[in-house]
């Protein structure tokens, strides 16, 4: 007689096999070579920084790059390659807690619905469409507005309007697997729905969870970008990215002073192309068949 | 067909009216006494006025008969005056709804020409050079920041090369269409630029999916010229779930695209919603986002429809 | 038995070889098979999943998937008076399709899969027609409206403007041989042609195919039922690995098969009055069974 082991059946790449495809990628090490810069720069701001955060100086204002402001100066004279550091630690701080708190709510939401079926899964599937339907700005804009722009309300209000996406991936993920062989074999053990749920079919999703993680982060940066433009964001003695790149809508400083707001673009731009390739990385890994011929 | 239509049309009637109750609900709660938006700012004079207003508008009834006539008036085209101008909201759309149709007429058209075609050209030879280049300009176009791009643009055309206007939709003295039609090009390009990436790959993974499946061995088979096995066998195939992202970008594009807006200074949809937001009048904010969620729903209809003519098998349902 | 009427070769193959290409790692697929089909009769091929089989009918076609490349081998056609070489036109060019259009009609596993969804069936047979003929529109529908009536579709007329979802699995199959046959073909091949059908409706296809093979076409029949061989074929080659080990009439191999593998593939067939207590053999056992020298 064979030896009736539970094994977990996995029609999906556990993550240890994820790396070692990952290695082999160009993309992916591009992508994540990119990340890693900008975000280790970010983290280190008070190591990197040549000035204070937000320090004003009048006497040097919307200067060009030069030997002791090596990105320039803004119109108060704040050192550009400092608010850039601490700029970044900002942004990244309310990206990355952002996206991570969404993607709870996703996965649990997602879990739940793919997992239940039926009723609570359509009440589900209707809500987030609703949501997911709405322009993403507006909806962000209109509940920012209700509880005012910190730092976290905004990490609040970004998980609040970014969880659709791994909800539909992990619901979908939830509904094919719930038939999977290994889930008869848990349910027969007598486990309960929410171990057979967190701890056999969860574990599976974990790679495509990842990617989705990864797209939010810059979905938000972008978005906290975009409202900082709109001027509802952040206000600007924090620097964010976002607060930096505003300065462009001035015409006078779109004209004359490119070395205030090209940086930030172009680390935003970076990052999120940076985010973007690793996302695709980690899905071709994942789906070899949909990349490639 | 027809049943699965009224089906979906009915389903779309309903949600319209919930969305309504939404709105009006959610307006009622707020602090402002319905008479500042409901009633015409000049004719609140005095306190006497007020009260015959406020019964002949009928504001002493129940809630519910007071949500069928606020229903009722919508359905008119009476939306109610905004808290901050004292314009009547119709008007004020009137004036806002045709520049952000222009700009999304435009743009919607534009993306999906240049987004669907290059997805499906790249997915002939895929790994060539048309398809290298073009998954790296998708790429760009999904993670550069929209108005990043968009101030690119004005510095280099406007600023730098003086060729175009940096904003705004028209300036005194343009009478047609065609006088103010070049500033319309920034606005759009930069708007477009965002949105044909998304496009780009999804019809191309669309399109490389089709291309392995087993029918279009049997086309081949026929001895059919290779460009009819991708025209007739594979296209077909592959802008179904195409369509999906097209037809919800509708709305999208009808809230106007905020950032755009502001970039350009265009007097779209866009624009309003945000300045109701942060002066907080809330009728307009409601009213515009009625709008908005209307309109998505008429696109989820309208993909219905299409999905229905362009598979035959949907329609049996 | 055929008699000492000759035979008309339609199609040869000599010596064919196929690999999964590349430098390094090369795996040979096919190894120097060679057969050849006649007019009048069906050739089956047969062998497990694996052998190669499918693989050779697709290279005749010249439809080999990116993966697999052509080592050597030559491919001859007869089409009337003349010869072609086939493994020395291009893939998808105009002599390539025109014979794949008008001399060769094939027929597939899963009808479902190999029909367009959103074409109607009855331009799906037409597509052939107008595309290498000179026929009109009109006269196109025609023709191919009896021709699906002669397969046994009933109300063709009507049924020529419905979707391939609308029919069954055995009508699905019926379309694909009327789309394999409306250019009137010399040569069919039929990959596993029933093998998602169920065991009624197989009996009708086969004998559609056996038709065929009355009108004076050559069948190549792959398939791994040594049943529908016994029944249907004339001529059978067994191939194992990439490679045929027998090869001969029905007669002759299955009533004779000298090789092992082949005894091993007959004694895997159920038969009707066998005995119940015995365990069936699997490929593995009856083939070193066989090789013990226990070929009953």
């Amino acid at each position: 007689m064979r030896n009736e082991k539970q094994t977990t059946t996995t029609p999906l790449r556990p993550l240890k096999s994820l790396f070692r495809g990952v290695t082999r990628d160009w993309v992916l090490i591009v992508g994540t070579v990119v990340i890693v810069l900008i975000a280790a720069s970010a983290l280190a701001a008070d190591l990197l920084a040549t000035h204070e955060m937000g320090r004003v100086n009048l006497l040097a204002t919307n200067q060009p790059p030069s030997g002791t402001h090596w990105l320039g100066t803004d119109a108060l004279g704040r050192d550009m390659y400092s608010q850039l550091l601490y700029g970044g630690r900002t942004s990244l701080y309310v990206a990355v807690v952002s996206a991570k708190l969404a993607t709870v709510i996703g996965v649990v939401l997602g879990a739940i619905a793919g997992y239940l079926g039926r009723y609570v899964d359509a009440a589900l599937m209707r809500f987030s469409e609703l949501v997911l339907a709405f322009p993403y700005l507006i909806l962000v804009l209109i509940l920012v507005s209700v509880v005012g722009a910190s730092v976290n309300n905004l990490v609040i209000v970004f998980a609040l309007t970014t969880w659709m996406g791994t909800f539909r991936i992990v619901r979908g993920e939830f509904m094919s697997l719930k038939h999977e062989p290994f889930v008869d074999a848990a349910r027969t053990q007598g486990l309960s729905t929410a171990r057979i749920i967190f701890r056999q079919i969860l574990p599976n999703v974990a790679s495509p969870i990842l990617v989705a993680l990864s797209i939010g982060v810059a979905t938000i940066v972008l978005a906290e970008a975009a409202l900082s433009f709109l001027g509802l964001g952040v206000p600007v003695t924090t620097a964010t990215w976002g607060n930096l790149l505003a300065a462009a809508q001035s015409k006078e400083v779109l004209r004359n002073y490119w070395w205030i707001w090209v940086t930030p673009g172009l680390v935003i731009s970076f990052f999120s192309i940076g985010v973007n390739l690793v996302a695709d990385g980690l899905r071709d890994v994942l789906d070899p068949q949909s990349a490639k011929q | 067909m027809q049943r699965f239509l009224v089906r979906k049309l009915l389903v779309l009637i309903l949600m319209a009216l919930a969305i309504s109750a939404l709105v009006f609900f959610s307006i009622r709660l707020s602090p402002v006494d319905p008479i500042s938006y409901l009633a015409d700012p000049d004719s609140a004079i005095s306190k006497d006025k007020l009260d015959e207003l406020r019964a002949a508008l009928g504001l002493n009834d129940p809630i519910i008969i007071q949500y069928f006539r606020w229903l009722f008036e919508v359905l008119r085209g009476n939306f109610g005056y905004s808290l901050m101008t004292g314009q009547p909201i119709a008007n004020i759309l009137a004036q806002r709804v045709p520049a952000t149709l222009e700009l999304a007429g435009l743009t919607f058209f534009l993306s999906t020409v240049i987004g669907v075609g290059v997805g499906l050209f790249s997915a002939i030879k895929p790994g060539r050079i048309f398809d290298s280049i073009s998954r790296i300009v998708a790429v760009i176009s999904i993670a550069v920041p929209e108005f990043f791009f968009g101030i690119i643009l004005i510095q280099l055309f406007a600023y730098q090369l003086g060729w175009l206007n940096p904003g705004g939709r028209e300036l005194p003295g343009d009478a047609t269409f065609w006088d103010r039609a070049p500033n319309v090009i920034l606005p759009v390009a930069t708007l477009a630029f965002g949105l044909v990436g998304a496009l780009i790959r999804y019809t191309r993974n669309s399109a490389l999916d089709v291309v392995n499946k087993d029918y279009i061995r049997t086309a081949r088979s026929k001895g059919v010229r290779e460009s009819q096995v991708y025209i007739g066998h594979v296209f077909r195939n592959s802008v179904g779930p195409v369509l999906v992202i097209l037809v919800f970008r509708i709305p999208l594009l009808i809230g106007g695209s905020v950032i755009v807006e502001a970039l350009f200074q265009w007097p779209g949809m866009g624009s309003l919603i945000v300045s109701s937001i942060t002066s907080s009048d809330y009728p307009v904010v409601m009213i515009t986002s009625m709008f908005v969620a209307v309109a998505i729903l008429v696109a989820s209809f309208m993909l219905d429809i299409f999905k229905a003519l362009a598979d035959p098998r949907v329609r049996m349902e | 038995m055929m008699g000492a009427r000759a035979m008309e070769a339609i199609l040869t193959v000599k010596d064919l070889v196929l690999d999964t290409g590349g430098k390094k790692n090369s795996q040979t697929l096919v190894d120097g098979v060679s057969f050849t089909a006649y007019r009048g009769r069906m050739l089956a091929i047969v062998g497990e999943s694996g052998s190669g089989k499918s693989l050779t009918v697709s290279s005749v076609a010249h439809l080999l998937p990116s993966a697999v490349r052509r080592v050597s081998g030559e491919i001859t056609l007869y089409a009337g008076d003349t010869e072609v070489r086939i493994d020395r036109l291009a893939k998808l060019g105009r002599e390539m399709r025109r014979i794949r259009g008008l001399n060769i009609g094939m027929v597939f596993q899963d009808p479902m899969a190999a029909l367009n969804p959103v074409q109607t069936i009855g331009r799906q047979v037409t597509e052939r027609l107008l595309a290498h003929t000179r026929v009109s529109r009109a006269d196109a529908n025609v023709r191919a409206i009896a021709l699906l009536e002669s397969l046994g579709i009933g109300s063709a007329a009507e049924r020529f403007h419905r979707y391939p979802h609308e029919f069954s699995g055995g009508m699905r199959q019926r379309v694909m041989i009327a789309i394999a046959l409306i250019c009137d073909p010399d040569l069919v091949l039929a990959d596993e042609p029933t093998t998602a059908l169920d065991v009624i409706v197989q009996a009708q296809i086969l004998a559609l195919l056996r038709d065929m093979v009355d009108d004076g076409r050559a069948v190549v029949l792959i398939t791994h039922n040594m049943g529908l061989v016994a029944e249907y074929a004339d001529d059978v080659a067994v191939m194992y690995q990439g490679q045929i080990i027998e090869r001969g009439t029905v007669e002759e191999v299955l009533g004779n098969p000298k090789h092992p593998y082949t005894a091993g593939l007959l004694r895997c067939v159920p038969v009707m009055d066998m005995d119940r207590d015995v365990d069936l053999a699997t490929i593995s056992t009856a083939f070193t069974q066989a090789q013990k020298g226990h070929i009953s």
